[in-house]
């Protein structure tokens, strides 16, 4: 059972770095491929219907890490705000 | 904590951007959204590198880590050391060209040819960082090869990572000339998005069943067994994780559907349809920034795009008495016109309203 939730952690944080990565990508390059205000818009039509969805999976993914390694959850997530 | 203030930026930059018409305002904003996204993808980067590497878990199994200390990788490191910034500097590389190509599949013109540039240029940048990250690994942390050598299978992903580089550059290859053949741009992106996978997993499977490891003393870390919960409580969680992914999966196929093609062109006529059928009128969904996004792709609301872009029709009403649009849609939707005629009725792009 633990070794099956690994499983689905990785899914889902692979599922995220994919979706929204290309979002993310997409404004990395936002400033210099796209140079006048209709060519913005149209990297902004690109991603604009998606790009929250996508974040949703980071989202998601850490409340699949919560349910599943609740430990570990604690133990990442503490070391980032406040110790 | 930086990740969430740079998730918090972006999602303001890509809001707020629209919401004046002003160039200050808006190359402010298109700077927030760019620069957050590219610290996300180094700090993404990061991220897993210090998970790959392990971190100074105390005895209690938490760590505090100072965000950095010498750049060197020992049991004295701080979140960001040699290895972590290479690891960042690959998600930087890896993600720069995976947004490109989707970009360079979602656009035509001027931003396609340079979304596929970019592309094409990181292509050699990536080979190069994938070797150099997995000789990195290797080099410190000796044992994720354990779980390669008992399972010979495992080898099978480095051969996916490169495959999918081949792939990669195979149709950026052929997707280049005055031309764009979408069906190799995609091909492209498909191969990155398998290229992640591959790199995800490897690192995954190579980890197991260490889900943190610690850099103080490998008794300290943090398994799959010593951080699950309860076993009920995983079975049950399981029956309602497939429910919830089918939930998850028919939305992101919908959506992906729905607003598929390049620009606004390839989407219009399914969303077209759905409206029509669903609705039968043009102006009946609710025009939140949302579904502004869908009316911008409707034919009949072509007219107004930056105006809708920006969400400044706050209400239904707003949009109706909007000159240019209530022509159209007297045209199309009330009389129930066919959607050509209201197409016909379209002023040329760029006119202006």
């Amino acid at each position: 059972m633990e070794t099956l939730w690994f499983m689905i952690v990785a899914v889902m944080v692979a599922g995220y770095v994919v979706l929204d990565g290309f979002d993310l990508g997409a404004g990395v390059i936002y400033l210099g491929a796209a140079r006048t205000p209709e060519e913005r818009q149209k990297i902004m039509r690109a991603i604009g219907p998606v790009w929250d969805g996508n974040e949703v999976w980071l989202v998601a993914a850490g409340g699949t890490l919560y349910f599943a390694f609740p430990l570990l959850y604690a133990s990442s997530f503490t070391a980032s705000t406040c110790r | 904590m930086i990740v969430l203030w740079l998730l918090m930026l972006r999602g303001i930059g890509i809001e707020l951007r629209a919401h004046m018409e002003n160039p200050v305002w808006r190359g402010f904003f298109d700077f927030v959204f760019c620069a957050s996204s590219l610290l996300l993808t180094i700090f993404f980067g990061a991220a897993l590198g210090n998970v790959v590497r392990g971190v100074p878990l105390a005895a209690d199994g938490y760590f505090f880590e100072p965000l950095w200390t010498n750049f060197r990788v020992g049991s004295n490191n701080g979140i960001l050391d040699w290895y972590t910034v290479l690891a960042g500097v690959i998600a930087l590389v890896t993600l720069t060209a995976h947004g490109s190509l989707y970009v360079a599949i979602k656009t035509e013109g001027d931003v396609n040819r340079r979304a596929r540039a970019v592309a094409k240029a990181a292509w050699p940048l990536q080979l190069l960082l994938t070797i150099v990250g997995l000789v990195a690994t290797i080099y410190i942390r000796p044992g994720v090869l354990d779980n390669y050598k008992q399972h010979a299978v495992g080898f099978l992903i480095p051969i996916v990572v490169f495959g999918a580089l081949a792939v990669m550059i195979y149709g950026i290859g052929k997707a280049q000339g005055p031309a764009p053949d979408v069906g190799k741009e995609k091909l492209a992106f498909v191969a990155s998005a398998l290229y992640i996978v591959g790199m995800l997993v490897g690192a995954a499977f190579a980890l197991y069943p260490v889900v943190l490891p610690a850099s103080t003393d490998p008794a300290r870390n943090l398994t799959i067994y010593n951080t699950a919960s309860g076993h009920h409580g995983l079975s049950v969680g399981f029956t309602w994780w497939i429910l919830g992914m089918v939930l998850a999966l028919g939305y992101f196929f919908f959506l992906f559907r729905m607003f598929k093609g390049k620009g606004a062109a390839g989407g219009a006529r399914i969303l077209r349809e759905r409206f029509l059928s669903g609705f039968g009128n043009c102006l009946q969904p609710r025009l939140s920034s949302g579904a502004a996004f869908f009316a911008a792709k409707d034919p009949c609301i072509l007219l107004a795009p930056n105006e809708l872009h920006g969400s400044s029709f706050r209400s239904e009403r707003q949009l109706r008495g909007s000159d240019s649009l209530q022509k159209c849609c007297q045209h199309s939707c009330l009389l129930r016109a066919s959607w050509r005629e209201c197409r016909d009725f379209r002023r040329p792009r760029g006119s202006g309203l």
